[in-house]
């Protein structure tokens, strides 16, 4: 999918053979094959990521500088600063897309923010100094962080963000910034996916160093860590779950000719995974199914012929558009510069797709979100008369 | 009741969510969407258009009539005054985080919406046999029917209206240019999350009633010169919304008191922020020791007028000032910072802590400190006691490290209760809880 055009929507993505499946997408993969064969072959997402996922990763990279020594004057503001130089080099790198760049700042976009920050300090400050995190009993201590490993056949493999190894024992950990929980109020559950991920893991580990892991534990950036019980039987099963899952899928994509029809057999359009999916702008799948279903739990998007454009004294547009179901109708649209490329370019009868919509009162109205991205989605020529015309500055 | 010419209609403007907040505009066409912004107009949307009637005259029903009520039977009525939502964009005042905008001919209007009811009635004529036959009178469906001595006869459709009384007068209006970061300015919060309550209404009101009073001493009026028109919700910018409010002079056509508001804006909210405790003036009295120990929220002394009767539930001295910080100093933290030293926030986290200590004695919870911030958990919930004017969707500061201090999957389960709410309403507050 090309990006280069902002607001502009075009399909180029093509499939390409996994080469190696991540335990960190195993579970992703399982719901939706063509979602991570786009995101291997590095895609660009053609939404916003949400920017408490921004700063997640900056969390992850914080707690990953522990074992590097990097935080040795055991002083919190040495973190905080560590903190900020991670947000600055972040927000950077996101106002280099016309996607990202409208959650920046991350302090105003993100809501927890400062609640992450000091949640992170803390953490970091605990950890660095604590003989808890520190390989437990026996010597001699070894500790890594983002270490890679992977099978022999080189078909699943990933970074495990933290392994502490002695004499003794062999602690595997993965930090988590958000909830570990499965989603609901008094849920202890801890989320399949994540145990999933560690179980690989210690399979991975076991079979490239010949070592089983004695814990397993995740790491929230608050609260207590849970240690997850090492079941060796269920974790070399996942291994294998995992290696025929990627020679399935590459089996679709070396047996197909046509690319569209490859799309529609590897993608899983369900409400969910297509709500967190940053592709489904241009996945066909996504758009036949949800289009033409007028079930609530489906991403808040909008998709169809503009068949009215009204802007407001506030400084606000409406769209009308006809869509499958009827026609729609989105208010609140910002026109400032910048916010949405696409709008001054969408006129009666162009096609556009908006996602990420917000609905309020009730479900009666749709309006703009903070993730809102409105496609001009009308075929676009590249060599005709309008493809000239149409240019974006 | 006779009627006006015709029926207008006024748009409730939908960024006001309850009565007190009305803003509208009249046009005398069907309207379908917010002309401001293009949101439905449906009842449920909070945008809702009414038809209204300025009365041309009022008749009696010709019988003898009742005595005049008397001054102590206090009628609730449905009426409130609010000004037409105007178009002349605010202005940011240089040194200051206040927009202002100055309306030299705005409309008024004083609105008996029968509290949300409407009057319900038509057209018709009212006949006394043989001796009165009146045409083109609109009488309520109440008084239609039933009456021994007139018989009406209906000519129209049942219409429901609210009854206005315009007036034209100067206007000023100001808001907060700018939110400062942590904190919350929408006024309409109470409707939007149901803990929240009439916080922040009420320190927008408080801050009005304090520039009334503040006005009235620096122009050396009578108070009553100056109306407190409206507090109401705008958009500034899209999709940020914080509260305007609307005074304007009480006499029609102007008596220049509200210009005068305007144009001496930095010099009115200087007298405040930087007034000296126990002076002569309304600032100074404020927050002089006295005041401070002897007034928890507001009082006669202070904000509390016979006339502004209906305002009392909502006035709080302290939460005005606070918000008039904001509109001084666009980084004003409101305690967020650990700076609890101005006179409006002094010894707030020992009356927080009294409130949760009471609540906890009243209501089966057990209090808990989350970091610098008092708490409490009640069932499985964790409840952070907070000031009604920071922003718990985008916590900072103090609130932050409150926060902080929970797992992110205990986080689910917290909640936030301002010192407003728990003061004044105790057992809604914990309803609202358990709900």
């Amino acid at each position: 999918m090309n990006e280069s055009i902002p607001g502009r929507l075009v399909n180029d993505c093509r499939l390409q053979p996994l080469k190696r499946i991540s335990p960190s997408r195993f579970v992703g993969i399982q719901e939706c094959a063509l979602r991570e064969v786009w995101r291997a072959a590095a895609c660009p997402p053609l939404l916003p990521r949400p920017p408490r996922a921004w700063v997640g990763t900056i969390i992850h990279e914080i707690l990953q500088m522990i074992p590097t020594g990097r935080f040795n004057s055991r002083s919190k503001p040495e973190i905080g600063e560590a903190w900020d130089f991670k947000v600055a080099e972040t927000e950077k790198s996101m106002l280099l897309s016309w996607l990202d760049a409208p959650s920046v700042p991350l302090k105003n976009s993100a809501w927890d923010f400062e609640v992450q920050k000091i949640r992170t300090i803390n953490r970091v400050f605990a950890m660095a100094w604590s003989d808890d995190y520190k390989g437990g009993q026996g010597g001699p201590f070894v500790s890594s962080s983002e270490l890679w490993v992977e099978t022999a056949d080189h078909f699943v493999g990933g970074f495990i963000d933290s392994v502490e190894e002695t004499n003794q024992e062999l602690i595997l950990r993965d930090f988590k910034s958000g909830l570990i929980n499965v989603y609901g109020s008094d849920s202890t559950e801890v989320k399949p996916e994540y145990v999933a991920q560690l179980e690989l893991y210690c399979a991975i580990f076991f079979e490239s160093r010949g070592r089983w892991a004695d814990a397993l534990q995740i790491v929230p950036v608050a609260g207590d860590p849970v240690t997850i019980p090492v079941d060796r039987t269920k974790c070399l099963a996942l291994l294998q779950s995992a290696k025929d899952t990627l020679h399935r899928i590459n089996s679709v994509i070396e047996s197909t000719s046509d690319v569209k029809a490859g799309f529609l057999e590897l993608a899983s359009v369900t409400p969910n995974g297509c709500t967190r999916c940053e592709f489904r702008p241009g996945c066909p799948a996504y758009k036949c199914k949800a289009a033409s279903d007028s079930d609530e739990k489906w991403p808040q998007d909008v998709t169809g012929q503009v068949a009215e454009i009204a802007s407001f004294p506030n400084g606000s547009t409406a769209i009308t558009a006809k869509t499958q179901l009827g026609l729609t109708r989105v208010r609140g649209l910002a026109s400032v510069p910048g916010r949405h490329p696409a709008l001054p370019f969408l006129s009666a009868s162009s096609w556009v797709g908006l996602y990420n919509l917000k609905s309020v009162r009730d479900n009666t109205e749709l309006v703009q979100g903070p993730l809102t991205t409105i496609y001009d989605e009308t075929p676009f020529e590249p060599n005709s008369a309008s493809a000239i015309t149409q240019k974006r500055p | 009741m006779g009627c006006g010419e015709g029926i207008l209609r006024i748009v409730f403007d939908h960024l006001s969510l309850d009565k007190p907040l009305l803003a509208l505009r009249i046009v005398r066409r069907q309207v379908t969407v917010c002309p401001n912004c293009g949101a439905g107009g449906t009842d449920e949307a909070g945008f809702a258009v009414v038809a209204v009637a300025i009365p041309k005259g009022f008749r009696t029903d010709f019988s003898w009539g009742e005595n005049a009520k008397e001054e102590a039977e206090f009628i609730t009525t449905g009426s409130s005054s609010v000004a037409e939502s105007d178009q002349a964009p605010l202005f940011d005042l240089l040194n200051t985080n206040s927009a202002l905008a100055f309306s030299g001919k705005g409309r008024v209007f004083r609105v008996n919406d029968r509290a949300g009811q409407l009057y319900s009635g038509a057209i018709g004529s009212a006949n006394t046999p043989g001796t009165v036959n009146l045409q083109h009178q609109w009488i309520d469906s109440r008084f239609q029917s039933g009456d021994p001595h007139v018989a009406f006869q209906a000519s129209s459709p049942i219409e429901n209206v609210a009854l206005i009384a315009p007036k034209t007068t100067d206007i000023v209006r100001f808001a907060p240019s700018h939110t400062p970061h942590g904190m919350l300015l929408d006024p309409t919060q109470g409707a939007l999350n149901r803990l929240r309550g009439p916080a922040l209404k009420a320190a927008y009101y408080s801050a009005a009633f304090i520039v009334r009073s503040v006005a009235a001493g620096l122009l050396d009026i009578d108070p009553e010169e100056l109306d407190i028109s409206t507090v109401r919700r705008v958009e500034r910018p899209i999709g940020h919304f914080i509260g305007e409010i609307v005074i304007s002079d009480h006499l029609a056509n102007g008596a220049g008191f509200a210009g005068q508001v305007h144009s001496r804006w930095q010099e009115l909210l200087d007298s405040i922020i930087h007034a000296v405790a126990g002076d002569t003036s309304f600032a100074g009295e404020l927050i002089s020791p006295a005041h401070r120990k002897s007034c928890d929220s507001a009082c006669p002394d202070c904000l509390k007028h016979y006339r502004n009767m209906s305002y009392h539930g909502l006035l709080d001295w302290r939460l005005g000032l606070a918000l008039l910080q904001v509109f001084n100093d666009s980084s004003y933290a409101c305690g967020l910072n650990g700076d609890f030293s101005g006179p409006e926030l002094t010894g707030w986290h020992h009356f927080a802590e009294e409130l949760r200590d009471a609540f906890c004695a009243a209501f089966p919870c057990t209090p808990v400190d989350f970091g610098p911030l008092p708490g409490f958990k009640v069932g499985n919930l964790q409840v952070i006691v907070a000031h009604p004017l920071w922003d718990s969707s985008k916590p900072i500061g103090e609130l932050a490290t409150a926060i902080a201090t929970v797992g992110a999957d205990s986080q689910l389960n917290l909640r936030f209760l301002d010192t407003f709410n728990m003061q004044r309403r105790m057992s809604w507050t914990y309803q609202a809880l358990r709900g």
